[in-house]
């Protein structure tokens, strides 16, 4: 059964391929069909593994799956987060390569998800990687290009990790390693920065807003949601299974790396602020979301492991969420740059309640899947008792209600916009995603205990305790948080605002250029100010903002440019020179055998 | 039983008879080099499925060897044999439908001669022999290359006229050395006696040998003649110089280094660095080539560079993995520089611009270009995927973890170049499909499913990899097959 | 011109350590087998009283056919690129009478010389290829005794395609006959006579005129008379 899991979206891909050369609607359905199959298969949980043997030579190479829970808990949401996918795609009326190249890069993930030893974890990763990076080439080939580096980047230096790996210890398999002397830090850098690099935490995060600005709309979401989980699945395998026995006696590297993640965090939110683009907001709405994960991570505590985790699944649901939603506000308006919307509320109300709903998650506030994760990290920090570090968390949180509301106000408030006068709320395919979210989105939000029974069961696996918890009630050693009632609460004080807004509410409907200054019409100014819309922030973070990691990246992309330009030129000499290199190295052997050939 | 000779002497008998068939009928002549490199192919098949229940040994003149000129094809001559025919013969079908300037007798006859240099290389078990196929392969080599006789194709050909002769002067030296201290020339013979000779004749050998056969096998630096051939010369020419000519200079390398010179830990280190530095020097230069069929050929020497600094790794694996690899980069480059080749006919130029969307205006040869370029770079289950983590678990057997990361390094790098070139060929949506004859795909259909097959299956080639690796390390072995008088 | 004295230290270093290697050992020192061998049993084995030609046609013949093919493509590849360069045509004057007429009467001896050195190859020093290098030397005479001196291309091609044929021919007879490529079916006949030495002297008189003809070709091209010769 795993087999057909992981089958199934290759040859769906094919089969969805070929079908969707004659008709889009028969290859989407097709590839709907075949992504529900894995779904369907892994809901009902755990079987055991299987091999696919390749006799390679000179090695003798085969794959292995297996299912445990982690891998589970993953695969599940990608699986999830791929079909809905598939409806929104529908609508945009995607292409057959699209289709292909979007299912195989999940057929990947899952491979990445189910690999029971190195070198299977390794393939469908390159193919996760690969096949997502051609799911935009063709439009943006830059920003695919840039995707792909650093995700090579990050998968050869896993590669090169599983080659030591497997030189020392000669097996490929999954298991925790006990220590050989001096190199664990080393092998461990080399094997999590491909996982670094794919869950996009700081600073190998460059290619992210890029790349997820600029695929395609309805497969951002589970680009978002979904493929950067691989990179937290690797992130905790490394850190609670493979290399534990290092990472538990070595605490300075968890703290280290828990103010990668704080920062990341931070300085993400910040950038999310400054953005225009929604997509590019979302990214790094993404990147900071992620970077509370790699904090929890980081902690190694039990509370902030099961934080992370749900951080982890609640990113899943709400970015994609919001990601979907500017889907479904691109296919009718035609734009994603939140400068050019406004208004769109009474158009499309459907989107706007999903919109609501995901940044009322993303800004981590209940009774929503935003917020146990997030409280569950809080208290983590403040048990380990790091105040600092708890500093940067809070204010990262900050940033998170700031860009939240600029999303919000620049697409669906304020007055409406002229040209979109006429635009109606987004097709039916395109809100099924919404609204089939919303569901887990407020559901893990007033019962987060039916996630973290099976965290704990993860943690029991890796050797940790449990969070205690029931269905609705979590505790922790500083407090406890009851989703239901926070969920009641806050429904009863919305139901209350409610009222007292329709009854009291005195508001005025204006159009976009109906305003004046001081008693004088100001002509063809629009009241909507959405641009520059944290001006204030900007200007204040001016010297922090010029400091960026892509500068170094681009300076070290060039340099090997530049590189090449100047060795082209060893080529392009004429034939003299090219005798006289003959000649030239002719000397150097005589010079480097000179003690073999006596002179 | 077909005898391999058959595959030479056929070929350099047709070939006098060229003119004839021009003059007999002018459309004749592709269809008996078709034919000729058919019984070729057809030879090299019954050749390959009898090397791994025994070499063959196959003398001239009726005098067993050293005395007389013998063939010799085990495991490794039969691997390179059906792969150089195969090849070739699936560039004959390609042919077949090309534009070649007149006369193009002449163009089919230094081809099928280039063809028979390249078989009797490697099939041939006396080094003197070695040298006389060396030159009729260069000297086809260096027409074919200036057959267009434009400005770019006359450039490419001097450049590597003059190179190559060089390197064949200095290969004659090679052996001329040999032949004074040890008085003999069959391959196997020298190699029993190698011990007659002092340190400073070995590694003088050695240095002419490398240089001289570096040129072929385009090593850094000798290899600054094959941007400029490979970028004027004729498409299909350029397909066999990277896939058949290149492997066959390899071969020459790797057999007098292995077999003859026997493997001293200096040579093997020494061409382990320079196929390194080939490999990243070329693979940055072609970073910013703008010409996509040099940027190829960049990448071409690059490859060559991967394969010769698995050969200087030496070990058993280590041997297989540089094979398969070998293997690989002629599957690899025939796709890419054919399937260039159809691209070419629709557009002026192929430099990177001009082929922009080619990709939606040729589906089909838009996507083989694709995945003989990913097989390249090495995306799992297409068969370069194999052979590069092989070579990269046996760099790691070795503990070379400096090649290694550098290694990886120009895997990224040439990722890039190739990403980017199907990213511009897939750019832009205004293009009418006009997709070219099914004749002319039928080659790259057939080397990409070979890349397929293999890489699905790629256990299918382990016996003969595994026989070749050991036949260049078993030198005791391969003295026997010849001296010690296997029946003829 | 450092770079250029520089460069010829270096080629004179190379021929340095070249003469070192070699000179490890003289050459011809009594551990050369193969060539005792040559020399002992050669006259019985082929029945050629030239040693030489036995090794060159018979022992190492196979190189030999690769040889005559490197001429040949020597030939045409030179061909192939000569068309390709603009060359100035130079205008001669008619040579003087002297000349013309004695060339004239020279021709065919040199001709018929040529023939005798390719013809008795297997019994006194030459063989077919001083023998055809002899004969295109004939015809090299005619073209600068004769500004207007033509040899037909057909003629040239037909002849060189042929021989080279009929070489192959032969080693396919030996291969069918005794098994093996080249191998001489023809008996050795009697020792130190014309018709001696197996199928040596056919080899070589096929090589004469292969080589004479692809001399005489590359000649002709040099002289640049292939496009509109």
């Amino acid at each position: 059964m795993t087999f057909w899991v992981i089958a199934s979206y290759f040859l769906g891909g094919i089969v969805a391929y070929v079908l969707a050369r004659p008709s889009r609607k028969i290859g989407a359905f097709v590839a709907l069909l075949f992504s529900i199959y894995p779904l369907y298969a892994l809901i009902p949980a755990l079987d055991g593994g299987f091999y696919l043997r390749f006799t390679v030579i000179p090695y003798y190479l085969h794959l292995s799956f297996r299912l445990t829970l982690l891998g589970w808990f993953f695969a599940l949401i990608a699986a999830t987060l791929y079909s809905l996918s598939l409806f929104s795609a529908y609508s945009e009326k995607r292409d057959s390569f699209f289709l292909l190249s979007s299912m195989f890069s999940a057929g990947g993930l899952m491979g990445v998800f189910l690999a029971a030893d190195y070198l299977t974890l390794f393939i469908f990763f390159e193919i996760m990687a690969f096949f997502s990076a051609f799911t935009f080439i063709r439009e943006h080939r830059r920003s695919a290009l840039k995707y792909i580096i650093y995700s090579l980047v990050g998968s050869y230096a896993f590669l090169a990790a599983l080659l030591v790996i497997n030189r020392s210890t000669g097996s490929l398999e999954i298991t925790p390693l006990s220590g050989f002397g001096g190199s664990v830090p080393a092998v461990m850098s080399l094997f999590i920065l491909a996982f670094w690099v794919k869950s996009a935490v700081m600073p190998f995060h460059p290619w992210a807003p890029s790349a997820y600005a600029d695929s395609p709309h309805s497969y951002t979401p589970f680009f978002s949601g979904a493929l950067s989980k691989s990179g937290v699945y690797g992130l905790v395998l490394a850190f609670f299974y493979i290399f534990a026995g290092f990472f538990k006696s070595h605490h300075a590297f968890g703290y280290i790396f828990a103010w990668i993640g704080a920062l990341t965090a931070l300085f993400a939110g910040i950038y999310a602020l400054l953005q225009d683009d929604a997509k590019k907001l979302l990214a790094y709405s993404s990147i900071s979301q992620l970077g509370y994960v790699a904090f929890g991570l980081g902690l190694g505590t039990s509370l902030s492991i099961t934080g992370s985790l749900f951080v982890a699944l609640g990113h899943a649901v709400f970015e994609s969420l919001l990601f979907f939603v500017i889907a479904a506000v691109y296919i009718r308006t035609g734009t994603t740059m939140l400068t050019e919307m406004g208004g769109l509320i009474k158009k499309m109300p459907i989107s706007f309640i999903a919109l609501l709903f995901g940044i009322i998650a993303a800004a981590g506030i209940p009774p929503t899947v935003g917020f146990p994760g997030k409280w569950m990290l809080y208290e983590a920090v403040l048990e380990k008792g790091y105040p600092l570090l708890a500093g940067a968390i809070f204010a990262a949180s900050i940033t998170a209600f700031l860009y939240c509301y600029r999303l919000i106000y620049s697409i669906f408030l304020g007055p409406l916009k002229k040209e979109f006068r006429d635009v109606r709320e987004a097709p039916f395919p395109a809100l099924v995603p919404l609204l089939l979210l919303l569901i887990p989105l407020l559901f893990f939000g007033l019962f987060p205990g039916y996630v973290v029974d099976v965290t704990d069961s993860i943690l029991r696996e890796f050797g940790y305790l449990g969070v205690p918890h029931t269905p609705a009630k979590l505790l922790s050693g500083l407090g406890t948080f009851n989703g239901l009632a926070v969920g009641i609460t806050m429904g009863a004080a919305f139901v209350i605002a409610f009222l007292v807004h329709a009854v009291f509410s005195r508001s005025r409907k204006v159009s976009e250029l109906n305003n004046y200054t001081a008693g004088e019409v100001a002509e063809g100014v629009s009241m909507h100010y959405v641009a520059d819309f944290y001006k204030f922030i900007e200007r204040e973070l001016h010297g922090f903002l010029k400091l960026r990691v892509e500068a170094l990246f681009n300076w070290i992309a060039e340099g090997i440019g530049g590189l090449g330009e100047v060795l082209r030129r060893v080529y392009a000499g004429d034939i003299q020179a090219y005798l006289v290199y003959l000649i030239l190295f002719l000397g150097f052997l005589f010079t480097l055998y000179r003690g073999v050939l006596r002179w | 039983m077909v005898s391999p000779i058959l595959a030479i002497v056929i070929p350099l008998a047709i070939a006098f008879l060229m003119p004839f068939f021009s003059a007999l009928s002018r459309k004749s002549v592709k269809w008996v080099f078709l034919a000729v490199i058919a019984f070729n192919f057809y030879a090299a098949i019954m050749t390959f499925l009898r090397v791994l229940s025994g070499p063959i040994l196959v003398v001239t003149a009726g005098i067993k060897p050293p005395f007389a000129i013998n063939l010799l094809i085990g495991p490794l001559g039969g691997l390179l044999f059906l792969l150089f025919e195969g090849v070739a013969f699936l560039y004959a079908i390609f042919l077949l439908k090309a534009e070649i300037k007149e006369p193009v007798h002449r163009f089919f006859m230094l081809f099928l001669l280039n063809v028979a240099g390249a078989t009797g290389m490697i099939l041939t078990g006396d080094l003197f022999n070695l040298f006389v196929f060396l030159e009729i392969t260069g000297i086809s080599a260096y027409g074919l290359v200036g057959f267009k006789r434009d400005k770019k194709g006359l450039e490419g050909g001097v450049k590597y006229l003059i190179l190559g002769s060089v390197g064949s002067t200095l290969f004659l030296l090679g052996v001329a050395l040999l032949y004074s201290q040890v008085g003999t020339l069959n391959m196997a013979d020298i190699a029993g006696r190698i011990w007659m000779l002092k340190k400073p004749t070995l590694y003088a050998a050695f240095i002419m040998f490398l240089v001289g056969l570096g040129v072929e096998a385009e090593l850094f630096p000798m290899n600054a003649w094959v941007p400029d051939a490979y970028e004027g010369a004729h498409d299909t020419v350029t397909a066999i110089l990277s896939t058949v000519l290149s492997k066959a200079g390899l071969y020459a390398l790797i057999r007098v280094v292995f077999t003859v010179l026997s493997p001293q830990k200096a040579f093997l280190d020494l061409l382990l660095w320079a196929g390194l530095i080939t490999l990243l020097l070329a693979e940055l230069s072609a970073l910013r080539q703008k010409n996509v069929k040099r940027m190829i050929a960049y990448s071409s020497v690059g490859q060559m560079g991967l394969v010769v600094f698995a050969f200087g790794m030496g070990s058993l694996f280590a041997l297989q993995a540089a094979l398969f690899q070998a293997v690989n980069h002629v599957l690899s480059k025939g796709v890419l520089f054919l399937s260039l080749a159809i691209m070419g006919k629709k557009r002026e130029g192929l430099e990177l611009e001009n082929l922009r969307g080619i990709g939606r205006e040729l589906p089909v040869t838009g996507l083989l270009f694709s995945i003989g370029a990913l097989s390249l770079l090495g995306l799992p289950f297409l068969s370069g995927f194999w052979s590069k983590i092989s070579l990269l678990l046996s760099t790691a057997d070795l503990k070379l973890w400096v090649p290694l990361g550098l290694v990886l390094l120009a895997s990224i790098i040439e990722a890039f170049y190739y990403l980017r070139t199907i990213g511009v060929f897939y750019t832009g949506t205004d293009f009418r499909f006009r997709e070219t004859a099914f004749i002319r795909l039928l080659p790259v259909l057939v080397l990409v499913f070979v890349i397929l097959y293999l890489g699905f299956r790629p256990g299918v080639l382990a016996p003969y990899l595994k026989g070749a690796a050991k036949e260049l390390v078993d030198r005791s072995g391969y003295i026997g097959w010849v001296i010690g008088g296997l029946k003829p | 011109m450092i770079k250029k004295a520089f460069l010829i230290l270096l080629v004179a270093f190379t021929g340095y350590v070249f003469f070192v290697a070699a000179s490890a050992r003289p050459f011809g020192s009594p551990r050369v087998v193969v060539s005792k061998r040559y020399l002992e049993k050669g006259l019985n084995e082929t029945g050629s009283q030239n040693i030489v030609t036995s090794v060159v046609v018979l022992y190492r013949g196979f190189d030999t056919l690769g040889e005559v093919t490197v001429l040949f493509l020597a030939a045409t590849a030179l061909a192939a690129l000569i068309s390709g360069f603009p060359f100035e045509r130079k205008e001669r004057t008619e040579p003087s009478l002297v000349m013309s007429t004695a060339s004239r009467y020279l021709f065919p001896l040199i001709l018929l010389f040529g023939a005798y050195i390719f013809v008795h190859g297997h019994l006194t020093p030459g063989g077919g290829f001083p023998g055809g290098v002899v004969i295109a030397s004939g015809f090299l005479l005619m073209f600068l005794a004769f500004r207007k001196y033509r040899v037909s291309e057909g003629g040239l091609i037909v002849t060189e395609g042929l021989a080279g044929f009929f070489y192959v021919l032969i080693g396919l007879i030996g291969l069918y006959l005794l098994g093996s490529f080249l191998a001489s079916f023809l008996p050795p006949g009697r020792l130190h006579t014309l018709l001696s030495g197996g199928i040596i002297p056919l080899i070589y008189i096929l090589i004469g005129f292969k080589v004479g003809s692809e001399m005489t070709g590359i000649l002709r091209s040099l002289k640049g008379e292939d496009e509109n010769g």
